[in-house]
């Protein structure tokens, strides 16, 4: 075989082979290694790895490394490849597991950036375990226990509503923070021995005794008065969860109140929204750290600093916003935290006929230490998603359920680039902007874009932190008709001047109308799963899971097959079509409301002359994305369990893939093909269940990005027919690890 | 390159394109010359199709592997992008999904690792394959 005289793919300049690499996989380049002595110098060169590992892996955690080696990429393509093929290094199941802790959604947790599982092994006794540690190195965990941090208070039960053990605390995490919030609960009768001055009913006395305990002067925290105790309450505590200080008490403070529905949690503050029957939502900024005495940060009531009125910005702040009162009820609402500390986000889709979702940017409150006071609340952009009109009262060709808003999983700083995609053309915001995405889900079928069984389940918009160039005006004001707290002159008297028009007379047209992303899909999944193409040769994994977390794409959906439940699962991954979808300016709203065509991208979209005051009827145009993809799992096999050490692997014959590409090249499909149980024992590989939302009780957590592990509740296990338990098997949390 | 040059008379010397790559890149320009500019690509999810080539440049690159490279280095250097789009486009295509002795068959290289080297590469790489 003649050597080749000209240039190769390793001689050519290095940018040309970087152009060929886009083409191609991670394996295509593990291949390239095996050729010649040659490509195995090019293709294991730090250099080539480096542009290798950002281009195939570009979300994986050692790319945050400014320099990546040869072995950061082999790491990274170890996991995926052992991630796709379902070879799990290890697998660990926790038995002792709070009951019922499998049952929330909040039960437990994962934080992929932490690297870290929360999770309650009894009630009141929460784990902090590292998961990027050892297997089994328990020394890794945090072990908090509420009672002796927070005193008996948190463990106090609520005599009306009876929690089982795992439901009693609720806990939500977010940026290196751990919310703890107790079962709400009163105390009708005095105590006894302790804390007289509370038991005499003096608020004052409470609070001083609070403040002790808080402060650590104390060893026991205070009683409050019996009139405080006669009413529910919860106590409320945050935990770190970074590295540097993790499980060390921050902040507490009480809360008067029964019930919490969500939270909008950061470094900065927490957002709690209150009782289902009041419905408030209480915010509080938290003291700043390093501006004021240890002991103040170590332990602080807000409580305490609000009766006595300590000032500045170590003293915190805690304002209330009275949602029921203010906001159009019964709304859909979501609240999102911001990553500075600066605003929240606030969402809402009104009742009836005036379905608009709305977001409102809502400015936190900010110290002036110059007159020592707190501003006030204040909203800096409301957002009306006015992308599919205005839902009817009656289905008037639609058809519609219950749809509901929810924001994404923790707002990021979205620091990449978006798509180009979009009605400008251009990027809308500064790759450091804060920025959130809102999400409205359920089910409505648009005549024209959804096909016969088909429907759009999702509508997402991204929404950035940017003030809008004028006040908008309270949310009364608003419901009453007026949009901004002052308008200019110009602008009340009809002229072509925008409100949202900046100080240099520019509009940015994807802030006020935000692009609106529809994801349909149909009715009969089971049926549309046999219709759609398995991924592609072409198209990889690792790229598509890449931008479903980079948030151009929908969260993947694992459809379980009912036919073989436990064998086959699939995830559907959509493919943004190039379409676009845009409202016609013909149709009447009326008449043809929802009705909308697919144009070409590339086509003008002409946006209302003067946005804020002719744009009644305008509805901005949208990208739709359908399901295209289905990749299938296998599951339910048996797997054996050994202590940190690789699973063995499966014979050429008996090959089975986890995360094959069903029906194409790439086909291994074997089912019969269980690992000879080691001495480690054997688990089941879990179903994945949903990733979008928990269902049928199964929650899962798995770390997509670096493909590190998968952590999996699964609920007490109901005896079968003709098995024989001798003791039945509690809540459990599963660990299936790929690295 | 012209914009680079600016406004000449004289010809402009092409050392680094031999007579055959030239004809083969001028071949190339005549049949594409009615084609709309392509549109920048700009963000991740842009990532090449290494399937999109048309059929009549599919045929335009079957070509022995030292002139497909020559095209490419000749559409880098006078920075024909489509060109040097679909000259990349197909050696991944001669690449993508092949084991290491198949892309050695597809581009005549040798194997010049010793048994031993092989065999060690082999079980340093074990891990990676696709089982």
């Amino acid at each position: 075989m003649p050597a080749p005289n000209g240039p190769t793919l390793v001689t050519i300049p290095p940018e040309l082979c970087r152009y060929v690499l886009e083409s191609l996989s991670s394996r295509d380049v593990i291949a390239l290694r095996l050729v010649s002595r040659a490509f195995y110098s090019y293709f294991t060169s730090d250099e080539v790895c480096h542009y290798a590992h950002k281009l195939y892996f570009p979300l994986s955690s050692e790319c945050s490394e400014k320099q990546r080696t040869r072995r950061d990429f082999d790491a990274a393509y170890f996991r995926s490849m052992n991630w796709k093929q379902g070879r799990p290094s290890h697998v660990e199941v926790i038995e002792k597991v709070a009951r019922a802790s499998t049952s929330l959604t909040n039960g437990f947790l994962v934080d992929s950036n932490q690297n870290l599982l929360i999770y309650q092994r009894s009630r009141g006794v929460i784990v902090l375990k590292d998961l990027s540690c050892p297997v089994d190195d328990a020394a890794a965990d945090t072990i908090i226990t509420l009672s002796d941090e927070l005193g008996e208070c948190v463990m106090k039960r609520s005599e009306s509503i009876l929690l089982r053990d795992g439901e009693s605390i609720r806990m939500s995490t977010n940026r290196g923070i751990l919310l703890v919030i107790g079962e709400a609960h009163v105390h009708p009768q005095p105590q006894e021995g302790r804390n007289l001055q509370a038991a005499a009913g003096e608020g004052s006395g409470f609070f001083s005794s609070w403040l002790n305990w808080a402060w650590g002067t104390s060893s026991s925290p205070p009683l409050p008065p019996r009139t405080f105790f006669q009413h529910p309450h919860s106590l409320c505590a945050v935990f770190s969860t970074k590295l540097q200080d993790r499980g060390k008490l921050l902040h507490t403070w009480l809360e008067r109140d029964s019930f919490i529905i969500e939270t909008a949690l950061n470094e900065f503050y927490a957002i709690t929204e209150f009782d289902l029957v009041e419905q408030r939502l209480e915010g509080y900024i938290f003291p700043k750290a390093g501006k004021s005495s240890s002991k103040l940060n170590k332990r602080f009531s807000f409580s305490s600093a609000i009766s006595q009125q300590t000032g500045g910005a170590e003293a915190g702040h805690h304002f209330t916003i009275r949602k029921k009162a203010l906001y159009p009820q019964p709304s859909s609402f979501s609240i999102a935290p911001d990553t500075r500390g600066k605003v929240f986000y606030l969402g809402f889709l009104p009742p009836s006929t005036d379905r608009r979702p709305v977001v409102e940017v809502h400015a936190v409150p900010q110290f002036n230490p110059v007159d020592g006071t707190w501003s006030e609340c204040s909203v800096i952009k409301r957002v009306v998603l006015r992308s599919l009109g205005l839902f009817p009262g009656t289905t008037n060709g639609l058809t519609r359920s219950s749809f509901w808003v929810d924001f994404d999983d923790g707002t990021t700083v979205r620091n990449i680039k978006r798509s180009r995609v979009g009605p400008s053309g251009k990027f809308a915001w500064h790759p450091d902007e804060d920025v959130v995405r809102l999400r409205m889900k359920g089910d409505l079928g648009i005549p024209g874009i959804t096909e016969e069984g088909e429907s759009v389940n999702m509508v997402t918009w991204i929404i950035t932190a940017r003030p809008s160039p004028i006040q908008p005006s309270t949310i009364s004001a608003w419901r009453s008709g007026r949009d901004w707290a002052v308008v200019p002159d110009n602008i009340i008297h009809g002229s072509n001047a925008s409100p949202y028009a900046n100080e240099n007379g520019e509009i940015d047209y994807e802030d006020v109308y935000p692009t609106p992303t529809y994801y349909t899909r149909p009715r009969d999944l089971h049926k549309f799963i046999n219709q759609l193409e398995p991924l592609p040769l072409d198209v990889e994994l690792d790229t598509l899971e890449g931008a479903n977390e980079s948030g151009n794409y929908p969260p993947y959906l694992w459809v379980k097959n009912q036919e073989k439940v436990n064998k086959r699962v699939y995830a559907l991954f959509s493919k943004m079509s190039p379409g676009m979808l845009a409202s016609s300016p013909e149709v009447n709203a009326s008449e043809g409301h929802g009705k909308m065509f697919v144009e070409d991208p590339s086509k003008h979209i002409a946006y209302p002359s003067v946005p804020g005051v002719n744009d009644g009827d305008f509805r901005p145009p949208g990208m739709l994305m359908k399901t295209k993809y289905k990749v299938e799992l296998e599951v339910g096999r048996k797997i054996a369990v050994r202590d940190a050490q690789p699973v063995k692997q499966v014979s050429k014959k008996g090959k089975s893939r986890f995360l094959g590409r069903a029906k194409d090249d790439h086909v291994h499909a074997s089912t019969d093909d269980s690992l000879t149980p080691s001495e480690g024992g054997v688990v089941e590989l879990p179903v994945p269940g949903f990733n979008e939302a928990p269902r049928d009780r199964v929650l899962t957590r798995m770390d997509k990005m670096n493909k590190k592990f998968w952590v999996y509740g699964k609920e007490p296990e109901l005896r079968r027919k003709g098995e024989v338990l001798e003791e039945s098997i509690g809540d459990r949390i599963v660990i299936v690890r790929f690295d | 390159m012209l914009e680079d040059v600016g406004e000449v008379t004289e010809a402009i010397p092409i050392p680094n394109v031999n007579e055959n790559v030239l004809k083969k890149v001028i071949e190339w320009c005549e049949h594409h010359k009615g084609d709309p500019p392509a549109q920048a690509d700009d963000d991740s999810d842009s990532r090449k199709k290494s399937s999109d080539i048309d059929e009549w440049d599919q045929k335009f690159m079957q070509v022995d592997q030292e002139m497909l490279f020559e095209i490419i280095l000749a559409a880098n250097y006078l920075d024909i992008k489509p060109l040097l789009d679909v000259g990349c486009k197909t050696v991944a295509n001669m690449i993508k999904g092949k084991s290491p002795e198949e892309i050695r068959k597809t581009f005549n290289i040798q194997n010049d690792f010793t048994p031993d080297e092989e065999e060690q590469i082999r079980r340093e790489n074990e891990w990676a394959e696709d089982r």
